[in-house]
């Protein structure tokens, strides 16, 4: 065989071998039918967050925060009236300060110092009352009603919405000569949650929800039972 | 009438020249089956092909627009996606399709999407990680419908709060001819409950 021969098959062989190679890598690379969308969007998570506030709701009263809480730096002092059975006004209110409804329940230690003593006493029903409208308290003191101490969770039962304002308490009415003029301090924590959600993490009949599940840690064990969600009712 | 003679080869160049001429042919008869006849051969996109043989697309209405709404945990909100074919070539009608979906959100909370499809379990299937499978298939004329609703989920933290998250839908398809299904990568570990769903659907050419 002459030369021009071999270069001649060698050329048929490169092309031949290009073809193969063509539809090799073609079959290799293309798949089947196809197609892929996608489209993006953005959204933004809800908060609630409450605030304690005097001036009818319009200013925040000094205080801090802790994990959803608002806690407030000092008591607050209101002294009561000279007459027996005529309440006193405390400008006392809880917002919300988020962006969705929320539930709030406040935590209310009440303390005075009688007119003419020294010493810090525990508010009771036996000398004084309160009156928080649209509030369901609960009291830590088991004892009877009207002679309990002022330690009570109060739950506002209506959802609130952003930047609304309820009033905590509305008034103190002295019952007894002991509470006459006396000075009051009220300690006051507020805890809010979303309406929606976590709020359903509670004990209704025949269930039994773990504490770190429920929307406001338990005050005491029987915190947030099916019993007492008989008259707080706002989570519904 | 006349006798048929076979043409001999007995000089090698000749037999050399024959040889690579049936492998050019064969070669060449290959890529022409390939493009015109075979279209499971094809990539919907690909353009490069003298004839078009079939495509797939898809088009999605979709509404992820939580403008001016702000997330609240366990909540259910009115959105839907629904998806139809749509050709990709004009005058050209598109192949029948199998679809899957994936809602994904970032961040997560505790590695779950913080939104979540509401959507009809007797018609698609969940893969368990984050795909959603269609039982059916979609063509220009038939549409298949997602998420009736997004739900967000329940166990926000407060870490998350006034957080701005991000929301990506992606829709899948791919032919229904050629049990094409069965073979992809994308789609080979589909769940067994949905190839089942879907068997009567597959289509062997």
């Amino acid at each position: 065989m002459n030369n021009t021969n071999v270069n001649k098959r060698k050329t048929i062989l490169t092309i031949a071998i290009a073809l193969m190679l063509l539809a090799i890598i073609t079959t290799a690379s293309l798949a089947f039918l196809t197609d892929i969308f996608e489209t993006d969007n953005t959204a933004t998570v809800g908060s609630v967050k409450a605030g304690l506030y005097n001036n009818n709701g319009n200013t925040l009263i000094s205080g801090y925060e802790n994990g959803g809480q608002y806690i407030l730096g000092a008591p607050i002092l209101v002294t009561l009236g000279g007459t027996a059975n005529q309440p006193t006004n405390v400008d006392l209110w809880v917002k919300n300060t988020g962006t969705i409804n929320g539930l709030v329940r406040v935590l209310i230690t009440i303390t005075y110092t009688p007119e003419n003593d020294t010493n810090m006493l525990q508010l009771t029903e036996t000398v004084a009352s309160i009156t928080n409208t649209g509030w369901v308290n609960q009291f830590a003191d088991t004892s009877t009603a009207g002679t309990r101490v002022f330690y009570l969770y109060a739950y506002y039962n209506s959802q609130i919405a952003p930047n609304t304002a309820v009033r905590v308490l509305n008034s103190i009415t002295p019952k007894t000569a002991a509470a006459l003029s006396a000075e009051v301090e009220i300690t006051v924590r507020a805890d809010m949650v979303a309406y929606s959600g976590n709020a359903y993490k509670i004990e209704a009949a025949g269930t039994t929800v773990p504490s770190a599940d429920k929307p406001f840690k338990d005050f005491t064990s029987a915190d947030l039972t099916s019993a007492f969600l008989t008259s707080w009712t706002a989570w519904q | 009438m006349k006798n048929l003679k076979f043409v001999q080869f007995d000089n090698p160049e000749e037999r050399f020249n024959r040889t690579v001429s049936i492998l050019i042919i064969i070669t060449m008869t290959f890529l022409i089956f390939y493009f015109v006849s075979l279209s499971w051969f094809g990539e919907s996109d690909y353009e490069g092909g003298v004839i078009t043989v079939g495509n797939i697309a898809v088009s999605v209405s979709t509404d992820l627009n939580f403008s001016g709404i702000y997330l609240e945990p366990n909540k259910t909100y009115s959105k839907q996606t629904t998806i139809i074919g749509s050709s990709a070539v004009d005058n050209e009608n598109t192949n029948d399709a199998y679809i899957k979906v994936k809602l994904v959100t970032n961040p997560k909370v505790n590695g779950e999407n913080i939104i979540t499809p509401v959507y009809n379990t007797s018609n698609w299937v969940y893969d368990g990680s984050e795909w959603y499978y269609y039982i059916g298939f979609i063509n220009k004329t038939t549409s298949a419908t997602f998420n009736t609703a997004l739900k967000v989920n329940n166990n926000l933290t407060n870490e998350l709060q006034n957080q701005e998250l991000d929301i990506t839908l992606t829709v899948y398809a791919i032919q229904r001819d050629f049990e094409a299904h069965k073979t992809d990568n994308d789609w080979k570990n589909a769940p067994t409950a949905w190839k089942t769903a879907i068997a009567a659907y597959d289509t062997t050419n």
